[in-house]
């Protein structure tokens, strides 16, 4: 693990308990069927991190903010986190979200579909109270961010899939970077970041600095989720082994070994990304993953993500230089090694 | 043993390049999406045309420096603060701006990156790139074959997106130190160049 203090633990999980508790708080019993709400709090109740709210939280109160006015979008951010989970897991038709079955497999694709629909929708009300919690300019300048993750979000999904589907083997390490910065920084940290910092300056920030540390934060972040899918334990990273491999994402280790096999190797790979996902099975993965060993592919990424790492911990310092030292802001400076160096 | 040494010091170096790789893309990226979000979240609309004058497709094609030398990551070193620039052409007229490339010795290597920005809501097409030879103040030349572009047809730029093109100088040994100037040409700007710049280290490899 990467070593992280317990204190740093413990107020990671006071984040993110806060966080999904006012998120809970918009399914509430009363407002909803069972066959909404129950699917739909489903994976909020299973844990999680909570790293997103968190660094939202955090980043308000490092910025003189009260925790309470960042709540709101914390919560939002926890919902549309979740309802991104529900479909993604649907489109990849995986198994497992968290160390359990997922969303679909337990309450079977229609009902899931619906709860990431739900959950989507709720976070809606959440960025409502906005208005009450940090007033009604404030609140629209946040409505603006969440609006411009949401698009890069979901085009950035749209991106991934339709690389899966078109067989796209002519992909550069420049292709997966803009992939990541749309499908995975802007609400895993750059949204988080950005709005925390607005909050608690009450808008006064200039983010641009955020921009940098948090795309250098997130695309750390993903890299090393990609490694872990491929070397990390299941039990203790809560999804499928080799998962990205059946499913024929196109990671930084893929395109690492498209462009340094050997014609033969290659032609073994792009076979196997011709195939259905079905037909990609685990003996056949572990193939593609000791090609990837043999040619040094999980080291590439490995090494790459560290230089975009190394930038990170040096983006924090510019973006959070005018927030003086405090619990806050010494827990996002660990948050960071927490990241891009964890094993689950 | 020396062997065991040099081969140690080789994966090293090479570890270090893959680190300054992966910062030098996410720098790049992080650069574009500064100007596409301040645009878009500040009031503009998202990611609304720009409204403003314009010139020619192709004037719209080249978009704004890329400057990594970002005082914040002296930390990475010397040959971290490369600097990768795009241009945009100017229709005023203005000096073109530059592409420096990593100063290098004779002998070996120098890569740096531009961009090709569409910053139009209609895609271009079949857009051939083309590099000069370099020449040094004495007069000096690193001949144009020396140059690869890659690619060096680019077959769509699509609306609002950006390709990289990276300029590969192979130095011929025994190249005279000096810095060395030539250009990059497209087809879908014809009235614009991109200068390029590449300081040539003598042999000891200090400035």
């Amino acid at each position: 693990m990467s070593g992280a203090s317990p204190q740093f633990l413990e107020q990671l999980e006071t984040y993110a308990s806060q966080a999904r508790i006012v998120a809970a708080s918009y399914l509430p019993e009363s407002g909803f069927s069972p066959y909404l709400r129950v699917p739909a709090s489903e994976y909020l109740h299973r844990g999680g991190k909570g790293l997103r709210p968190a660094l939202c939280l955090a980043t308000c109160s490092a910025f003189g903010g009260e925790v309470g006015a960042a709540l709101p979008s914390a919560a939002a951010i926890e919902l549309l986190h979740t309802a991104f989970l529900v479909h993604d897991d649907v489109e990849d038709d995986s198994d497992l979200r968290r160390g359990e079955p997922t969303l679909h497999q337990k309450y079977g694709r229609a009902l899931a579909i619906n709860a990431g629909d739900g959950l989507a929708v709720v976070a809606l009300s959440a960025l409502r109270d906005n208005e009450r919690a940090i007033g009604r300019r404030l609140a629209a300048r946040v409505w603006s961010e969440f609006d411009f993750m949401a698009r890069q979000t979901v085009d950035g999904q749209a991106c991934e899939l339709g690389w899966q589907r078109d067989r796209r083997t002519d992909l550069t390490p420049d292709d997966y970077l803009e992939l990541i910065m749309k499908k995975t920084c802007w609400y895993t940290t750059l949204l988080p970041l950005r709005v925390g910092a607005l909050i608690g300056s009450r808008g006064a920030l200039d983010l641009e600095p955020m921009l940098r540390f948090g795309f250098f934060l997130g695309a750390a972040f993903q890299i090393r989720d990609d490694v872990l899918n491929l070397t990390g334990s299941q039990a203790l990273y809560g999804k499928e082994a080799l998962g990205d491999l059946r499913e024929g994402k196109r990671t930084l280790m893929l395109i690492h070994l498209l462009a340094a096999a050997n014609p033969h190797d290659r032609k073994q790979v792009v076979g196997y990304l011709a195939l259905d996902p079905a037909q990609r099975s685990g003996d056949v993965a572990e193939h593609v993953l000791a090609m990837m060993d043999d040619h040094g592919s999980v080291a590439f990424a490995d090494e790459f993500a560290r230089g975009i790492a190394r930038a990170a911990g040096v983006a924090f310092e510019e973006a959070f230089a005018a927030a003086p030292d405090s619990p806050a802001r010494r827990f996002i400076r660990e948050l960071v090694t927490y990241m891009v160096e964890r094993d689950r | 043993m020396s062997r065991t040494l040099d081969a140690a010091s080789h994966v090293a170096h090479l570890v270090g390049d893959v680190q300054r790789f992966g910062f030098l893309s996410a720098a790049s990226v992080v650069k574009r999406y500064t100007e596409i979000v301040d645009r878009a979240i500040a009031g503009a609309g998202l990611l609304a045309p720009d409204t403003g004058a314009r010139g020619p497709a192709g004037d719209a094609l080249l978009d704004g420096a890329i400057r990594l030398a970002e005082a914040g990551l002296t930390s990475f070193d010397t040959m971290t603060a490369l600097l990768l620039e795009g241009l945009r052409p100017d229709p005023g007229g203005r000096a073109p701006q530059t592409v420096v490339l990593p100063a290098a010795a004779g002998g070996t290597t120098s890569l740096a990156a531009l961009w090709l920005h569409n910053a139009t809501d209609t895609p271009v097409r079949s857009v051939e790139l083309h590099a000069t030879a370099l020449t040094s103040s004495s007069g000096a030349v690193i001949p144009a074959e020396a140059l690869t572009l890659t690619p060096a047809n680019v077959d769509l730029v699509a609306a609002m997106s950006h390709r990289e093109v990276s300029v590969h100088v192979a130095v011929p040994a025994g190249q005279a130190p000096g810095h060395y100037h030539g250009l990059v040409v497209l087809s879908a700007a014809p009235q614009e160049a991109i200068a390029l710049l590449l300081q040539v280290l003598p042999l000891d490899g200090e400035p």
